[in-house]
């Protein structure tokens, strides 16, 4: 950062979030967003219409919290919110616009992650908040509700940061992260128990599973480990990106 | 773009008709001035030969930079290794280590999602992208045969990409016999297997995706969608068989990622314990249901291209 020059922070961020968000908020993303959301809730709804056959809604809430929300609705959101903005300014050429302004880079770079993490993490915890009145009421049963809000929104902050990165490192950001979520995630962690130290679903598995007392599964990262490891994540994109800014990758294909 | 070649218009203008091969086929290249071309017409078979032709190469990868072949080859490689690893260990076993094809073919489906998922709209979405359509429309081809070409590229690259484990599996287990011969004998009913598990996979997938990836012009959209539909799907599935009591059969052939498995436990004459406790559909069960999802998305991609406006 040049001194001399007066940089508007809060100016600019709206500019940004208000630019990402237009890149964003197309109908078939919306829709896709809205029925990922919806869907442990409309379980929750068929879970609670069915009353006492449905047995015990503890096991029932962390069984779709953990699947349907931590393992498909949280990184998917995240990474559509994460890659759609960079991804389509490299692509059109407009991210010269952007970073030829007096705008510190990392800060260009870090009010795009929060957009996306404080998107992600709203829209899960909305939906984790939903899903647990449905099913058991407001009583929060065993913390487990508490225990994945605060889960979700670790993961959206974590996934954000890493997919915002893949935006500015890769040209296909979005099928690069969904080989990270499919196959990284997926495939390879079912087969090197050790990949969940690198794994943010592992770590936010170990967030969610000392703030709740039902039965979750062992072996998972510590809190600390998660924590750091995250904190490390945000940090190396936020400066690695901000010098990857100094030089965009602008294609000359618009679109 | 005039297309009599009769017309005194045309001939003021030096026309120069090449040889036509097929007939009624009465295309004209205009010379002006620019390159001659008096080499063979090949008329709409040529362009459909060559539009499919040009949409596996584009598929797989050939022909275009590094990153364009990053997903079709990690797709390869990782679903191959697997098939590597099993045959290695049957072979040092000599052979006390049975090969299971249902079992090692089915966690791979994801894999060949993601290949389609990635490769479908470099095909379809780039077409309307780069605007090329209107160029291709106003030749001999019509849009019917535009899609049967783009579909005919999909299904091919699919099913080799779904028979690659599979044939290196079945390849695999007569190369580590010690008696080549008899094995072959023994095994010659599974080619069959082989082959239908890769042609449900490639049917559904490449109809399904052509679909998707039709619908938009935006190919992380186009991606995204197909995935989404997917897992979704998938996730719909068995989170109402879990809380809904949907009927068993009726999730089996509905659940993308355990339907597969089932039916190729069941092609392979494979067991696991989850079809001991409870006897899945039949075999043609899922072949009806998968040949109708294929067949209606087909339909709906023909439909699509009719109406769309370039």
């Amino acid at each position: 950062m040049r001194s001399g020059l007066r940089v508007n922070w809060l100016g600019s961020a709206r500019v940004l979030v208000r630019l990402a968000w237009a890149r964003t908020g197309g109908t078939l993303l919306v829709t896709g967003l809205v029925v990922l959301l919806l869907l442990p809730m409309v379980f929750a709804m068929i879970f609670a219409s069915r009353g006492s056959l449905s047995g015990d809604p503890v096991e029932f809430l962390v069984r779709s919290y953990d699947s349907l929300l931590g393992g498909m609705a949280t990184p998917l959101i995240a990474l559509l919110l994460g890659t759609s903005a960079f991804s389509a300014e490299s692509e059109d050429g407009t991210l010269l616009y952007l970073v030829t302004t007096t705008t510190p880079r990392w800060w260009i770079v870090l009010v795009r992650v929060c957009f996306a993490a404080v998107l992600t993490g709203a829209l899960s915890a909305l939906a984790v908040w939903g899903t647990g009145t449905l099913a058991a009421g407001s009583s929060d049963p065993e913390g487990v509700t508490t225990a994945y809000t605060v889960s979700v929104f670790f993961g959206g902050f974590t996934y954000a940061a890493l997919f915002t990165a893949l935006a500015l490192f890769t040209r296909r950001a979005l099928v690069s992260g969904l080989v990270y979520v499919l196959f990284w995630e997926g495939a390879l962690s079912d087969l090197f128990p050790a990949l969940q130290y690198l794994s943010v679903r592992q770590w936010m598995r170990g967030i969610a599973a000392p703030l709740t007392t039902a039965d979750t599964p062992a072996d998972l990262p510590s809190v600390t480990y998660a924590l750091v490891a995250a904190s490390l994540l945000v940090l190396i994109t936020v400066y690695a990106g901000g010098r990857k800014l100094h030089a965009p990758r602008i294609s000359r294909m618009g679109t | 773009m005039s297309r009599d070649a009769g017309t005194p218009a045309a001939a003021s203008k030096g026309v120069t008709s090449g040889a036509s091969s097929g007939a009624g086929d009465t295309s004209v290249i205009h010379d002006l001035g620019y390159r001659r071309y008096d080499g063979a017409r090949d008329g709409a078979r040529g362009a459909f030969h060559a539009l499919t032709w040009q949409g596996i190469r584009t598929l797989l990868g050939i022909g275009r930079p590094l990153k364009a072949k990053a997903v079709p080859v990690f797709v390869a490689v990782v679903t191959m290794l697997p098939g590597l690893a099993s045959l290695a260990a049957a072979g040092a076993s000599a052979g006390q280590i049975p090969l299971r094809y249902g079992a090692l073919v089915a966690p791979q489906l994801i894999m060949f999602v993601l290949m389609a998922a990635a490769q479908a709209p470099e095909l379809f979405s780039r077409d309307v992208q780069h605007k090329v359509l209107p160029l291709l429309f106003t030749r001999d081809l019509t849009r019917d045969r535009y899609v049967a070409a783009r579909w005919l590229a999909l299904f091919t690259v699919m099913f080799a990409i779904a028979l690659a484990p599979l044939l290196l599996l079945y390849l695999g287990e007569i190369g580590i016999a010690k008696d080549p011969a008899t094995t072959f004998a023994s095994m010659r009913g599974k080619i069959g297997p082989v082959l239908l598990l890769a042609t449900c996979t490639g049917w559904v997938l490449a109809s399904v995706s052509a679909l998707l990836a039709s619908l938009t012009a935006r190919r992380a959209y186009a991606t995204a969608s197909i995935l989404a539909l997917f897992l979704v799907s998938a996730a719909v599935v068995s989170g109402l068989e879990k809380v809904a009591g949907l009927p068993e059969g009726l999730a089996a052939v509905l659940q993308p990622i355990e339907g597969y498995r089932t039916l190729a436990l069941q092609l392979f004459g494979e067991t696991s314990r989850a079809m001991e406790l409870t006897p899945p559909p039949a075999v043609w069960v899922y072949l009806v249901s998968y040949g109708a999802i294929g067949a209606l998305a087909i339909i709906g991609l023909v439909w699509r291209m009719r109406r769309m406006s370039v």
